[in-house]
C-alpha cells in the first residue's frame, strides 16, 4: 500500500517542482526578494521582450507571438492583470515602448503596433523595417529591442544552424550583425561575428553591450562591447563584410578555419558554470532603489536559471571587468528589465531552449533594503585586484584561503572550450585599502589574455553579515603595467579534427552481449527488458516477453555490487535508472562516491551523508515516480592528487542533470562514500550500481572520458589526408582526407614510419562486418601479428557503434621479458595483452578481412618511443 | 517624366475603376495615423467583506437573454449578429480573467450589441460574471500546445508567421502573412513580393511555430482552393519590369475585413502604394486594390489583370466564378486534374492625381458543402 504521507510529498514537489528545494534556507532572499506575476490560467507566457509605459505597466512580448499589457500588482505573490494585447506575430525577441507606443522585434519585422479604435487590442501593426535577411532556418532569431537617446533603434541577428548543427551558417545579409535601425526604419549593420547575440544593451554613456552565447567560436557565454566596423569571432557572418567578400569573392567563411580577420576580444567572459545561455543585460539606472550596485549590469540566465551582476572598468581605454553571481533559482530568465520602481522584471522562457523551471512567466526581484555583504566592485591593480566591499569587513581573509584560478580558452569550431592552461596563481598579501570595505589582493604574476576567478574563503561584514558571494571572474585583456598591448582571451590554436556527429566519443557498455564490460557481484541480478510489477508496484518484472531496452535489474535488496569491468575518472556519462515504489538505490562513481537514488524526490540524486559529511539533498527535483526511467547526464571530475600523492580537489559532480532539470551543480564529496567498494581515494575505478532497498534497475550506461591535456604534438603524421605517399597499400583509396578501405584483404603499411616500442593513434569509423586488423612493427604486410582488430564483430564494436568515428591508441611498451600492448578507446584503455620476448621493429600495417562493409581511417599519427 | 506602366498580373481578371465598380465603400482606408495607447485594463477586485456575488445568478439575470442560459449563443433576444458560443472557446477581446473584466465593463462599442456594464454591475459583480463564464469554456490544459489552434470569430485576423510549402516541391515562405476572414476564407501573402499566395477554404491556422526550439511553419487548418506558385515574377509592373515591393501596415480595423498597404518600388524608388483590403462575401471574398500614384510620378499608369499562363495560379479542388459588378466574368474549374479556364487581359489607365480601384469577388460556382467548416 502507498504510504499516503510520502504520495503527499511527491504531489507536493511535483506540482511544486519550480520550485527549488533550498528556497526555504535560501540566504539570497533576504536581500533580493522573489516575487511571482503569475500569469492568466492555462496562459504560457513565454517571454521574449519586456518593457514599460510612462504609468509603469509592462507591455511583454513572447516566443508565441502575443504581447500582453501587464498591471502589476503590489504583494508577496502579485495578482497582476494581465491583458492580451496582440497575438499572431512571428515571434517577439525584443520589445520597447516608445511614447507609450509598443514596439515589437518579429523574426522578419520590427513592428510598432497600434490600437486605433482605443479598445486596448491592437488593430493595426505597421512595419518600422524588415530589411534583413530572413532564409527561414529555425535559428534565425531577431533579439534586441534598446533605443538610444537619438531614437535609434538596436538589434542583433542569430547565425542560422542546420546539419550539422555545430556549424552556424549567415546564408543571407547580417546573420551574425548587430544592426542599428534609424528612427526612419533605415537599418545600418555596425559589426559582425556574434553568434546568438541574445541581449543588447546600453550603459549610461550609449556604449553598446551584448551578451552572446557560447557554441562554435564562442569558447564561453561573453559579454561584448559592440563597437563599429569590428568582429567578434564567430566567423560564418564575415560573408557579409565588404573586405572579406572583396578578399573571397566567391567563398564562404571556413566552418572549421579560423578566418584571418582581426578580432576584438570580450569584455567579460562569463564563466561556463555560471551561464550557459545568456539572456540580455540591463543596466541599473535605479539610483539606490535596486540596492548598492548602481551603474552595473545585471544580466539574464537561462540554463541554470540565475541573474548574474557584470561591472566593467576601462584599462587602457577600452572596457574589460568581472562577473559575480547574484541571484540563483530565479527559473529560465532570458529577460531581464528594470521597472520605474526599481525593481527587476524577469521574464522566462525555457521551451525548446533548455533552461530552468519555471520556464515560463513573470517575476521580479526586489530589493529588501538590507545590503548585503558582497563584492561590490572589482578593479584591476598593478600588482593584484582592489576589492571594493559593501559593508566593512570584520577582518581580513587569510591569505591561503583565497584561491585564484587563471584560465584562458581555445578559440575554435568546437561547441564552447574548456578552461584552457588553468592554474591557481599565489597570493602575495591581503590588506585593506583606505577604509575596511576596500581589500587589496596582492597577485604578483597577473598577466593579459587570461580570466582570474577568485574565490575569497568566508568572510563576515563588522555586522556580522556573511559574504554571500565570495567568487568573481575578471577578464584581463590588458594589464595596468602594459595598457596599450591587448591579449584575446580565447586563444587561436590548430583546428580539431572535424566531428561528424553528436554523440562522438562515447563508449557504449550496454549494446548487446553485457558480459565483456560487467561484473555483477552475484546471480541476484538479471539482465533483460524491466517494468513496474502491476499487481505489486514494490517490485519490478522482468522477462523476455516485455518491450524496451535490456536493463541490470535486481529484485532483492541489498544487492551485491554491479560493476563495469573498465575503471573510468573524469567523464561525461549518461544512463538510466527505474525504481519500485519504496525502493532505494546507488550509483557509486569510481566505486566510491555515491549518488542516492531513492523513490521520494528530495533523495532521488541526493549524496549520502558519511562520517564527517552531512550529505546533499539535490538543488531540485525531477522525480517522475516509481516505474518510469529516469535519465540522468552527469560530469563526474575524478579527485586529483599533487605528485606527493596529497588530494588537492575532491571528487565532484561538476553538473548532474535528471531529464532537463539540473540536479547539482559542483557537488563535492569530502571523501569515500560509506559502503565503497573500492579502498582508499584515488583517481579512476569502476562505475557501481547497487541497489539498497526493495527493487531497481539501470539502462543505456555511457560515458565519454574528459581528456586531460593533449600531447599529439610529440606526434609524427603518417597520413597528410591527401596523397598515398610513403605507404604500401592494396585496395585502398583516398576519399575526403580519410584512408578508405572497402571489403576484405586491402592493406596499408608505412614505409617510412617505422618503430618497435611507442604508441599509434587514428581515428576511424567501421560499418558492415568488415574487421580491421593493425599491427604494430609489421616488416611484411602479409604477416604482421595483429595487435588489436577493430570492427563490429570485435571488442571495440561492442562499445563504439557502426558509422561512429572512434579515437583509437595503440601503445607497445616494454615489460619485464617482454613487452605489453594496450587499446585506448575515446580515451579510455580498453585491453591489454603482454607477450614475451622482444618487440619487432617495423611499419604500422592495416589489413582487413570478414565480410563486405569499410573503414575509414584519419589523422594517423606516430610516435616512436625514445 | 518618363511614362510609367504599371502591369499587375493577378488570379482575378475582372476589374473596375472607382468611377464603375462598387468596390470598397472606402470607409477602411486608413484615417488618421494617430496613436492611442492600450487602455488600461481594470484592477481586480479586492478581497469583498460581503458574501460574494453569484455569478451564475447575476449571468442567467444579465447576459443569458442574447448569450442563452448554457452560454452558447443562443438567447431570445434578436442581435445583430449571434454572439459566440463560449463552449467554443475564444473571445474576441482577450480569453485572460482580466480581459473578459474588460469586455463585460467596456462592452463591444461599434462591434457587436454587447453592452458595458459598468454602470449596471459593481466590480465584485463583474468579476463573479466573468469567473462563471469561464466555467463555461472548455478548459485549458496546462499542455505546451494549448492555445496553438487559432480561430477566426467575428473579426477578421492577421497572423504573421512561416508559410509552409503549400504544395509537392513548392518552397516555404519564411515571412509571411495570413488574414483569416470570418467566413472561413483564409488568404495568404508572401512579402517580396507582395501578392496573394494563396486561398484557402476550412479552419483557420495552428500556431506550433513556436514548438520545439522554433521558428516551424504555421500549420494552415484549411483547404488549398487558389494558389499562385512562389517565385513566378512580381505581379507588379512598370514598363515591363517587374517591381519590388515593401510591406507598411496590417490592419484589421475593420472588423470583418483586413486592410493590408505595402508599396510597390523600381529601381528609382516609390511608384505607388497599394491598399490591399479583403473582406467575406458570402461563401467568397472579395478583395479591392486600391493603388495611389507616388508623389512626383506622372504620366500614363495602366494597370493589367492577366491570366494563369503568365502569374502561375493553380486552382485546387473547387470551381470558382470571378464576377465583377455582379456579372460572372470568368470561370475556372478543374476537370479531370486539369484547369479549365478562360483569361483575359485588362488594362486599366489610372489617371493622375487620384487613387485608382479595382475591385473583385470570388464566388463558389456550385457549392460543395462538405468541403466548407463554417465558423460561425
Amino acid at each position: 500500500m502507498t504510504n499516503p504521507i510520502r504520495w503527499m510529498a511527491f504531489l507536493f514537489f511535483a506540482t511544486m517542482g519550480a520550485i527549488p528545494v533550498t528556497a526555504q534556507t535560501d540566504p539570497e532572499a533576504e536581500y533580493y526578494r522573489l516575487v511571482e506575476m503569475p500569469g492568466p490560467t492555462g496562459e504560457i507566457i513565454e517571454v521574449g521582450g519586456l518593457d514599460f509605459f510612462s504609468d509603469g505597466r509592462i507591455a511583454v512580448s513572447t516566443r508565441r507571438g502575443q504581447v500582453w499589457i501587464v498591471e502589476p500588482a503590489e504583494g508577496e505573490r502579485a495578482a497582476s492583470s494581465f491583458h492580451l494585447f496582440a497575438e499572431g506575430l512571428q515571434e517577439g525577441l525584443g520589445l520597447s515602448v516608445v511614447d507609450d507606443v509598443v514596439h515589437v522585434l518579429q523574426r522578419g519585422e520590427l513592428s510598432r503596433l497600434l490600437d486605433r479604435d482605443g479598445d486596448g487590442r491592437c488593430d493595426t501593426v505597421e512595419c518600422v523595417c524588415d530589411d534583413w535577411g530572413y532564409s527561414g532556418n529555425y535559428h534565425e532569431f531577431a533579439f534586441g529591442l534598446p533605443r538610444d537617446r537619438a531614437g535609434n533603434f538596436y538589434m542583433a541577428l542569430n547565425v542560422a544552424f542546420s546539419s550539422p548543427w555545430w556549424h552556424a551558417r549567415s546564408e543571407v545579409p547580417y546573420r551574425g550583425w548587430v544592426l542599428k535601425v534609424t528612427p526612419e526604419g533605415r537599418v545600418e549593420p555596425i559589426a559582425c561575428g556574434v553568434r546568438s547575440p541574445c541581449g543588447l544593451a546600453l550603459n549610461e554613456e550609449e556604449d553598446l553591450f551584448l551578451s552572446d552565447n557560447q557554441g562554435d567560436w564562442v569558447p564561453s557565454s561573453p559579454i561584448y562591447h559592440i563597437r563599429p566596423g569590428k568582429f567578434y569571432g564567430q566567423p560564418a557572418s564575415l560573408a557579409w563584410r565588404k573586405d572579406w567578400r572583396e578578399r573571397h569573392p566567391e567563398g564562404w567563411p571556413s566552418f572549421t578555419d579560423p578566418p584571418d580577420v582581426e578580432r576584438a576580444e570580450a569584455a567579460i567572459w562569463i564563466p561556463y558554470g555560471w551561464s550557459r545561455s545568456t539572456g540580455n543585460l540591463v543596466l541599473d539606472r535605479t539610483a539606490g532603489a535596486f540596492g548598492p550596485f548602481g551603474n552595473q549590469f545585471f544580466v539574464a540566465e537561462m540554463t541554470n536559471g540565475k541573474v548574474l551582476r557584470a561591472q566593467l572598468e576601462k584599462v587602457g581605454g577600452e572596457y574589460q571587468g568581472a562577473v559575480f553571481p547574484f541571484r540563483d533559482g530565479v527559473g529560465s530568465a532570458l529577460r531581464v528589465a528594470f521597472s520605474p520602481e526599481g525593481q527587476l522584471v524577469i521574464g522566462r522562457t525555457q521551451r525548446g531552449w533548455g533552461g530552468q523551471p519555471p520556464g515560463e512567466g513573470l517575476a521580479r526581484l526586489e530589493w529588501t533594503g538590507v545590503v548585503p555583504f558582497e563584492i561590490e566592485a572589482v578593479h584591476l591593480a598593478k600588482d593584484g585586484f582592489d576589492l571594493r566591499m559593501t559593508l566593512p569587513a570584520k577582518s581580513l581573509p587569510d591569505v591561503m584561503g583565497i584561491d585564484v584560478l587563471e584560465y584562458d580558452y581555445d578559440w575554435w569550431w568546437e561547441y564552447g572550450s574548456p578552461e584552457k592552461r588553468a592554474r591557481h596563481l599565489k597570493v602575495a598579501s591581503v590588506a585593506f585599502g583606505r577604509t575596511r570595505r576596500d581589500l587589496h589582493v596582492a597577485i604578483p604574476d597577473l598577466r593579459a589574455g587570461k580570466v582570474i576567478r577568485m574565490t575569497l574563503p568566508s568572510m563576515t561584514s563588522k555586522t556580522g553579515r556573511v559574504l554571500l558571494h565570495p567568487v568573481f571572474a575578471y577578464t584581463i585583456n590588458r594589464t595596468l603595467a602594459r595598457p596599450d598591448v591587448r591579449v584575446p582571451v580565447a586563444k587561436r590554436v590548430p583546428a580539431p579534427r572535424p566531428r561528424e556527429r553528436n554523440n562522438e566519443g562515447y563508449l557504449y557498455l550496454m549494446r548487446g552481449d553485457p558480459k565483456p564490460f560487467w561484473n555483477p557481484g552475484g546471480p541476484d541480478w538479471s539482465y533483460a527488458p524491466v517494468q513496474l510489477d502491476g499487481d505489486d508496484r514494490g517490485s519490478l518484472r522482468v522477462g523476455e516477453g516485455l518491450k524496451g531496452a535490456p536493463a541490470w535489474t535486481a529484485r532483492d535488496a541489498p544487492s551485491t555490487p554491479l560493476e563495469t569491468t573498465l575503471h573510468h575518472g573524469s567523464v561525461q556519462c549518461w544512463f538510466e535508472v527505474m525504481l519500485a515504489e519504496g525502493a532505494s538505490a546507488e550509483v557509486l562513481f569510481e566505486g566510491r562516491y555515491a549518488l542516492r537514488l531513492e523513490d521520494d524526490p528530495r533523495r532521488f540524486g541526493a549524496l549520502p551523508s558519511s562520517d564527517g559529511f552531512e550529505g546533499l539533498a539535490p538543488d531540485r527535483t525531477g522525480y517522475v515516480g516509481a516505474g518510469k526511467w529516469h535519465a540522468f547526464s552527469i560530469v563526474f571530475d575524478a579527485p586529483r592528487f599533487d605528485p606527493s600523492g596529497r588530494k588537492i580537489a575532491p571528487a565532484r559532480l561538476a553538473r548532474v542533470k535528471l531529464f532537463d532539470t539540473l540536479l547539482h551543480e559542483n557537488a563535492e564529496w569530502p571523501g569515500t562514500s560509506e559502503g565503497a567498494v573500492m579502498a582508499g581515494e584515488s583517481g579512476d575505478g569502476p562505475f557501481v550500481f547497487r541497489v539498497l532497498k526493495g527493487a531497481a534497475a539501470i539502462r543505456g550506461v555511457s560515458w565519454k572520458r574528459v581528456s586531460g591535456p593533449s600531447d599529439e604534438k610529440s606526434f609524427e603524421r603518417l597520413f597528410d589526408g591527401l596523397s598515398l605517399h610513403g605507404w604500401d597499400v592494396k585496395g585502398v583509396s583516398v576519399e575526403k582526407g580519410a584512408l578508405v578501405a572497402k571489403g576484405a584483404d586491402a592493406f596499408a603499411m608505412t614505409r617510412d614510419f617505422r618503430m618497435s616500442l611507442g604508441e599509434v593513434r587514428f581515428w576511424v569509423k567501421w560499418s558492415g562486418a568488415l574487421q580491421l586488423d593493425v599491427a604494430l612493427g609489421a616488416s611484411e604486410v602479409e604477416h604482421g601479428d595483429p595487435a588489436f582488430s577493430l570492427g563490429r564483430e570485435t571488442l571495440a564494436g561492442r562499445l563504439v557503434p557502426e558509422d561512429m568515428w572512434c579515437e583509437v591508441r595503440i601503445r607497445r611498451v616494454r615489460t619485464h621479458g617482454g613487452w605489453r600492448d594496450t587499446l585506448l578507446l575515446n580515451d579510455q584503455p580498453v585491453r591489454s595483452v603482454e607477450y614475451e620476448g622482444t618487440p619487432p621493429r617495423g611499419g604500422v600495417a592495416f589489413r582487413t578481412q570478414g565480410g563486405d562493409g569499410q573503414v575509414r581511417l584519419q589523422d594517423l599519427r606516430g610516435r616512436p618511443a625514445q | 517624366m518618363k511614362a510609367r506602366r504599371i502591369v499587375l498580373l493577378t488570379a482575378a481578371v475582372v476589374l473596375s475603376s472607382t468611377a464603375c465598380g462598387k468596390g470598397s465603400d472606402g470607409s477602411l482606408l486608413p484615417t488618421d495615423d494617430s496613436v492611442t495607447a492600450a487602455a488600461s485594463p481594470s484592477k481586480p477586485p479586492s478581497k469583498a467583506k460581503t458574501p460574494p456575488p453569484d455569478g451564475k445568478a447575476l449571468f442567467a439575470q444579465h447576459c443569458a437573454g442574447c448569450h442563452g442560459i448554457k452560454g452558447d449563443g443562443k438567447g431570445e433576444t434578436p442581435t445583430e449578429r449571434p454572439p459566440r458560443d463560449f463552449a467554443k472557446g475564444g473571445f474576441a477581446f482577450g480569453n485572460s480573467r482580466e480581459a473578459l473584466f474588460r469586455t463585460v465593463s467596456k462592452g463591444m462599442p461599434g462591434r457587436s450589441d454587447m453592452q458595458p456594464f459598468e454602470n449596471r454591475l459593481s466590480p465584485p459583480e463583474r468579476w463573479a460574471v466573468v469567473d462563471y463564464v469561464l466555467t463555461l469554456v472548455p478548459q485549458r490544459s496546462q499542455d505546451w500546445m494549448a492555445g496553438a489552434e487559432m480561430r477566426v470569430d467575428d473579426e477578421a485576423r492577421c497572423v504573421w508567421g512561416k508559410i509552409p510549402s503549400l504544395k509537392k516541391g513548392w518552397p516555404e515562405i519564411p515571412r509571411g502573412l495570413v488574414v483569416g476572414l470570418p467566413n472561413g476564407i483564409t488568404l495568404v501573402w508572401g512579402r517580396e513580393p507582395a501578392y496573394r499566395q494563396a486561398v484557402l477554404r476550412g479552419a483557420f491556422l495552428k500556431r506550433s511555430d513556436w514548438g520545439g526550439r522554433g521558428g516551424q511553419a504555421l500549420e494552415l487548418r484549411g483547404e488549398v482552393i487558389l494558389a499562385r506558385k512562389p517565385r513566378t515574377a512580381s505581379p507588379f509592373l512598370a514598363d515591363g519590369e517587374p517591381l519590388r515591393s515593401r510591406w507598411r501596415s496590417a490592419s484589421t480595423l475593420g472588423g470583418d475585413r483586413a486592410v493590408l498597404r505595402y508599396e510597390l518600388l523600381d529601381e528609382v524608388g516609390p511608384v505607388a502604394s497599394v491598399t490591399d483590403e479583403v473582406a467575406p462575401d458570402q461563401d467568397g471574398w472579395r478583395r479591392t486594390l486600391t493603388v495611389e500614384r507616388a508623389p512626383k510620378t506622372s504620366g500614363d499608369l495602366v494597370f493589367t489583370l492577366a491570366g494563369p499562363q503568365d502569374s502561375g495560379v493553380a486552382l485546387e479542388r473547387e470551381a470558382l466564378v470571378f464576377s465583377w459588378q455582379g456579372r460572372p466574368t470568368l470561370r475556372l474549374s478543374v476537370e479531370n486534374g486539369r484547369i479549365k479556364k478562360r483569361m483575359e487581359r485588362f488594362v486599366l489607365p489610372v489617371p493622375s492625381g487620384a487613387p485608382s480601384r479595382i475591385a473583385w469577388r470570388v464566388q463558389r460556382l456550385r457549392k460543395r458543402s462538405d468541403r466548407v467548416e463554417e465558423t460561425r
